[in-house]
């Protein structure tokens, strides 16, 4: 019996929390916080908790799986290798680069290795047809950095400790730790401690979550309309000249000024369903608290002004000096300079979408276009897919019509842990590794820290015996289709000549793999050694955090913060006379998101352990609301839009916006079992069904999920009546 | 900080089950569980994650820091309980 203690960090959201994992005999017995982390542990929950289950989950896919009719047969590597490599190569010279699609998911972004090789396979493939998950997520967030601070890699993580007036819009950090684009270890609980000390919490949200219930004033809005309420906050701030001088260049901010001022305040609390008496209050304490922050998540990015509203809380942060300053929004520069590095070596991609035309955002495109992509013919079409560590059909608007479009595809390949919804017309299934048996440095996440932090993630367990890491079979496919890695000459020359060294020497190691990268890149921040992180197994907090880097780190040309940009401005304009309800006589009710903790990243949902108890997926309506319908709490309910029906229990929740109801995404994702074709699990509704996948923000291509209109009837009532009018006939 | 159990716990385990510091004491396997008054909630060890509250089927626990004046002393009641718990284990161990 061989026991041993791993340290490590958790790999499913930001909150990174530092792990003590027990292993005996290459299984996990245990998962704990370690305590001994000096940045984070704090947020451990029941799904690091579970981790381990999943390496071991039932329908785990173990070897790569071929599509034999309707069911699913083990083969080798190199089949899998060789038959996906002359199909893509076949489809590519038929059709051209873009007739091969690919997306990505979240536990991607979760893998650094996987990460740099999966974009060094698409460079390989030259697809521009690249589509990920930040398009149902944080793509607002890219937008609005490349237009003000000149590059869509530069996120101002809130710097908590020193806050005095916490402005949260659309988040609820009760659920989601206070985590999104950022690393805020205990992030809540330090929110709190600064409210214990006097600081304000001001919640803007149009549902009454646990976050409102501990704010010294919530306010309630209209789903999709901050906009107009930061709209107004600008209003008030330059009528009454409450502006603070910045520490961070600014410029542009005359346009943004007159047209803040030209707005009319009694309009826009109007549309926001808050008084102007509350804007005004609020715009005074905001702008006169000594220090404090503004924050806007995904309660107000996934609507049709998602990227104006995200673009506006900036200004306001900017306005008032909270950006790069103590308590607002702060610049880490962390140990290397991601956001030179990618400017150099990896320029935004200029590809444009065929049929919509639309941009890629931080080099991929938007998941509400991939089916139209898929079903729509023409040069250019999309005929075969790599889905890796996701499930669009599920995370994305629509999911009835992206199932259709991924049955209609010439090929394929899923590669993942389980089979989800979005593999089931998959011709390949490749298995995929858990982070569980990953090791490295996620470089990524360097800058997403709200301080100096350091930790290499070490191993806790060997993948199963024959399953190959994902870096390694996008290689792999890559040089078996003779393109370049990377799509750089030479690379594959390079990587077979490593490949050699390794072989005659049995070192493993001097193969090409992602730990060279990993070290190149800690080398060029050229502030601390690759080592010295190896020797702090707990992790590593290597210096004091500090301010004023934000002006250095700018890509602007003329290295300020632009406030105005001209297409913002433009949209404002338009956001200004549009007038239009969402909602209509047919669907007269605004479903909004609601977070949950374990289904935050809706990854893996679905373990065994999760399920214990007390975790459910309901509707939840407003007392107003459901007496109007006449619902009861727990009732069976079905819920309907243009684009389908799901159906769900009622919760009755009181304090929010009336008019709105909230249900909570990351449910009724289904795992199959591949050896059968048969479903072997499936939690909930999913209620992305609802959603239109044409209806998007101009400039994020983020869809409406926080504002889509939709009706709501009783199931029950509608059962008792078909059997009344069925006893009435017979 | 810390989340406590208050005195109209009835020992339904749904909050044992869904910690995931496994905190929450006694537990069904551990020694004592079937003549426990009330469980209670170790607060070196409770990392706020509010997953008992939620699960807890009568709002039997809330933060410390929410706890009104008439339930206050419940957090010493916890404290001491887990200590004695602590004890116990030391002394075993020795």
């Amino acid at each position: 019996m061989s026991e041993k203690i791993v340290y490590s960090h958790c790999h499913y959201c930001v909150s990174l929390c530092g792990t003590k994992i027990t292993v005996e005999n290459n299984r996990v017995k245990n998962i704990e916080p370690d305590r001994e982390n000096p940045m984070t542990w704090k947020d451990f929950c029941r799904k690091g908790k579970t981790a381990a289950e999943v390496v071991e989950h039932p329908q785990r896919i173990r070897t790569p799986m071929k599509r034999v009719g309707d069911r699913y047969v083990e083969a080798s590597y190199e089949e899998a290798i060789s038959d996906i490599a002359s199909r893509l190569t076949a489809i590519i010279e038929q059709h051209g680069n873009d007739a091969v699609g690919t997306y990505h998911g979240n536990p991607l972004g979760f893998d650094f290795g996987g990460s740099l090789f999966f974009n060094g396979l698409l460079d390989a493939l030259g697809t521009g047809n690249r589509f990920w998950v930040g398009s149902v997520d944080q793509n607002n967030t890219h937008i609005v950095q490349h237009a003000m601070y000149g590059s869509e890699l530069i996120s101002l993580p809130a710097d908590i400790d020193e806050c005095q007036f916490f402005l949260l819009l659309g988040m609820d950090p009760v659920q989601s730790k206070f985590g999104w684009l950022e690393v805020n270890p205990d992030g809540w609980n330090r929110v709190l401690a600064q409210q214990a000390k006097g600081a304000k919490i001001v919640v803007v949200d149009p549902r009454y979550s646990e976050t409102a219930k501990s704010a010294d004033d919530y306010i309630a809005i209209q789903p999709g309309q901050d906009w107009a309420l930061v709209l107004g906050l600008l209003h008030v701030i330059f009528s009454e000249n409450l502006q603070r001088e910045s520490q961070t260049p600014l410029s542009g901010i005359e346009p943004i000024r007159d047209a803040a001022l030209a707005a009319n305040l009694g309009e826009l609390a109007d549309r926001c369903g808050v008084g102007a008496e509350t804007i005004r209050k609020l715009a005074r304490a905001f702008a006169q608290a000594d220090t404090a922050m503004a924050i806007a998540h995904t309660g107000v990015g996934h609507n049709p002004n998602g990227t104006i509203g995200e673009w506006l809380v900036t200004v306001l942060n900017a306005v008032t000096n909270r950006l790069d300053t103590p308590g607002g929004r702060r610049l880490e520069r962390s140990y290397l300079d991601l956001v030179k590095i990618f400017s150099s070596f990896a320029p935004p991609s200029s590809h444009r979408t065929r049929l919509k035309n639309l941009p890629a955002i931080a080099g991929f495109h938007a998941l509400a276009e991939l089916s139209d992509e898929i079903l729509t013919p023409g040069q250019g079409q999309i005929r075969a897919m790599i889905i890796a560590n996701g499930n669009p059909v599920i995370s994305g608007p629509d999911s009835a019509t992206l199932d259709k479009a991924l049955g209609s595809l010439d090929l394929l390949v899923a590669v993942d842990l389980v089979q989800r919804d979005s593999h089931r017309h998959a011709d390949w299934l490749i298995p995929g590794t858990h982070f569980l048996e990953r090791e490295g440095l996620h470089c990524l996440f360097a800058g997403l820290m709200d301080k100096p932090f350091a930790q290499y993630a070490n191993k806790a367990v060997d993948a199963p015996a024959g399953i190959m890491p994902e870096w390694q079979f996008y290689m792999e496919l890559a040089l078996a289709m003779g393109r370049p890695m990377f799509g750089k000459k030479g690379a594959n020359s390079i990587i077979k000549a490593s490949k050699f060294l390794a072989k005659i020497t049995a070192k493993p190691n001097l193969q090409l793999n992602p730990q060279w990268l990993e070290r190149i890149l800690v080398a060029s921040g050229k502030r601390i050694k690759y080592k010295d992180i190896r020797k702090h197994p707990h992790g590593w907090i290597f210096a004091e955090k500090s301010y004023g880097d934000l002006a250095k780190t700018l890509r602007t040309p003329d290295k300020t913060v632009h406030c105005s940009p001209p297409s913002f401005m433009a949209a404002l304009q338009d956001a200004l006379i549009d007038s239009r309800p969402v909602t209509s006589p047919d669907f007269p009710l605004i479903m909004v998101n609601k977070r949950q903790r374990e289904s935050m990243n809706s990854w893996l949902n679905e373990t065994q352990g999760m399920h214990s108890l007390n975790r459910g997926n309901t509707v939840d309506i407003h007392p107003d609301d459901a007496e109007a319908l006449g619902l009861i709490d727990g009732q069976q309910v079905r819920i309907s839009s243009p684009q389908g029906s799901i159906s769900l229990p009622v919760l009755i929740t009181a304090g929010g916006m009336p008019g709105v109801i909230a249900v909570g995404h990351g449910w009724g994702s289904t795992v199959y079992e591949p050896n059968s074709g048969k479903i072997a699990q499936r939690y909930g509704s999913n209620r992305n069904a609802l959603v239109d996948r044409h209806a998007i923000d101009r400039f994020s291509q983020v869809p409406h999920f926080n504002s889509t209109a939709v009706r709501v009837e009783p199931i029950a009532a509608e059962t008792e009546q078909a059997s009344l009018i069925a006893a009435a006939q017979a | 900080m810390t989340y406590v159990i208050v005195g109209h716990c009835i020992n339904d385990t749904a909050c044992v089950d869904v910690c995931p510091v496994d905190c929450i004491h006694p537990s069904p396997s551990e020694p004592g569980f079937k003549t426990a008054d009330m469980l209670y909630i170790d607060p070196d060890v409770c990392v706020d994650c509010n997953a008992c509250a939620e699960a807890c089927p009568i709002d039997a626990i809330m933060p410390a820091r929410k706890l009104p004046d008439n339930l206050r002393h419940y957090q010493a009641i916890n404290a001491e309980l887990a200590q004695g718990r602590s004890h116990r284990l030391k002394e075993s161990a020795a």
